[in-house]
């Protein structure tokens, strides 16, 4: 009876920091401005937080969690149709635009979408940016001309560990990625 | 020991262990609330320095003898919308690990919003002054309730000027 109550208290503990961990991912976001007075920006927001906040968010065009996005230049119907054709392709590069200022990819390999667009220039910024494909249907899961922020972010946190957003610039480096610590050091992912 | 003096001794004991016991008690009731604490030095020539190290509890019950009126002109000044935010942000902020939210270190400007237990602590260090702000999360759903609590029921209103403000009000118990 006793070594029953002893395993049952053991996997408790082994069990508990898992589940805790899985449900407890951070959103991290760096900005470090280079040269003399550069600003160092760290915020470091638990998803759950982002989560229950957006619903009360009440804007013009952002309510619920959602963002209206057809008074814009984005069309939420055709990014829902293009995300579509674009899950149903092979994997592959999908876009590509070379330019004299700039190239730019969007591309899908693995779970992830990609878009680099890299500056010609050689001051310029290089960014890089890898959305979950689970995130973009979670997106793309609201009807209309809505996108439904709240559903991406809970697949955010379902997804696991990983770097979103990347710019690398001879001004400032950014860098937005999500993991279970809620410092955000120590993590080169 | 004779028995008299045992008992003596159990009732004098009693006398002073009692109280100390009750005193302990609401020593970490007080602690557990945590402090309330503004530190504010104005590094300008003629700056005011602000000092105020206040226990949650007292700023808790200092809030039951604020006026109904008082209390009527902060609903009206916090919009209940935003109220629900900061309800929901307490109640994020009570489940997740202590937590450093928002560094930015700049050159003029040093800013710091972090959790430390069962308090929020916003640092600001500039030039010109040092702002130390530390509150107990509690608090924060103290003021809502009591701003929320007395802008229930129905509020007769008085046109003031231009301006629009709640002179009596009738609590329906609904």
């Amino acid at each position: 009876m006793r070594s029953n109550l002893l395993a049952a208290v053991a996997l408790l503990v082994l069990v508990s920091p898992a589940a805790a961990s899985d449900k407890g991912r951070w959103l991290h976001i760096r900005v470090d401005e280079s040269g003399p007075g550069g600003e160092k920006v760290r915020v470091n927001v638990p998803l759950s937080m982002v989560e229950s906040l957006l619903p009360l968010m009440d804007d013009d065009d952002f309510s619920g969690g959602r963002i209206r996005v057809n008074n814009h230049d984005l069309d939420a119907v055709k990014l829902r149709a293009i995300w579509k054709a674009v899950r149903e392709a092979e994997e592959g590069e999908y876009v590509t635009v070379e330019s004299d200022d700039e190239n730019v990819r969007v591309s899908r390999s693995g779970q992830y979408l990609h878009v680099n667009v890299d500056d010609a220039d050689r001051d310029g910024e290089d960014v890089n940016v890898r959305i979950p494909t689970l995130v973009m249907d979670a997106l793309l899961s609201g009807t209309g001309d809505e996108l439904d922020l709240v559903a991406a972010i809970r697949a955010l946190g379902d997804h696991g560990d990983g770097e979103l957003i990347r710019v690398d610039g001879d001004d400032e480096n950014v860098r937005i990625w999500v993991d279970a610590s809620n410092s955000g050091e120590g993590s080169t992912k | 020991m004779n028995p008299r003096t045992r008992k003596i001794l159990l009732v004098l004991g009693a006398l002073w262990g009692i109280p100390l016991v009750a005193m302990l008690a609401a020593g970490l009731w007080v602690k557990s609330l945590g402090m309330v604490s503004v530190h504010v030095a104005d590094r300008r020539p003629g700056g005011t320095n602000v000092n105020i190290q206040v226990p949650g509890v007292l700023a808790s019950a200092g809030l039951m003898f604020l006026p109904d009126v008082v209390c009527a002109e902060m609903a009206d000044d916090v919009d209940s919308h935003w109220g629900e935010v900061v309800k929901a942000v307490e109640k994020e902020l009570r489940n997740c690990p202590d937590a450093v939210f928002v560094q930015v270190d700049g050159d003029d400007e040093n800013v710091s919003i972090r959790k430390e237990g069962k308090h929020l602590i916003i640092d600001v260090d500039s030039d010109d002054e040092t702002v130390h702000l530390k509150v107990p999360f509690h608090l924060v759903s103290t003021v809502l309730s009591k701003i929320d609590g007395d802008s229930k029921g129905i509020k007769i209103r008085q046109v003031d000027g231009n301006r629009c403000r709640n002179v009596t009000r009738i609590v329906t118990g609904a």
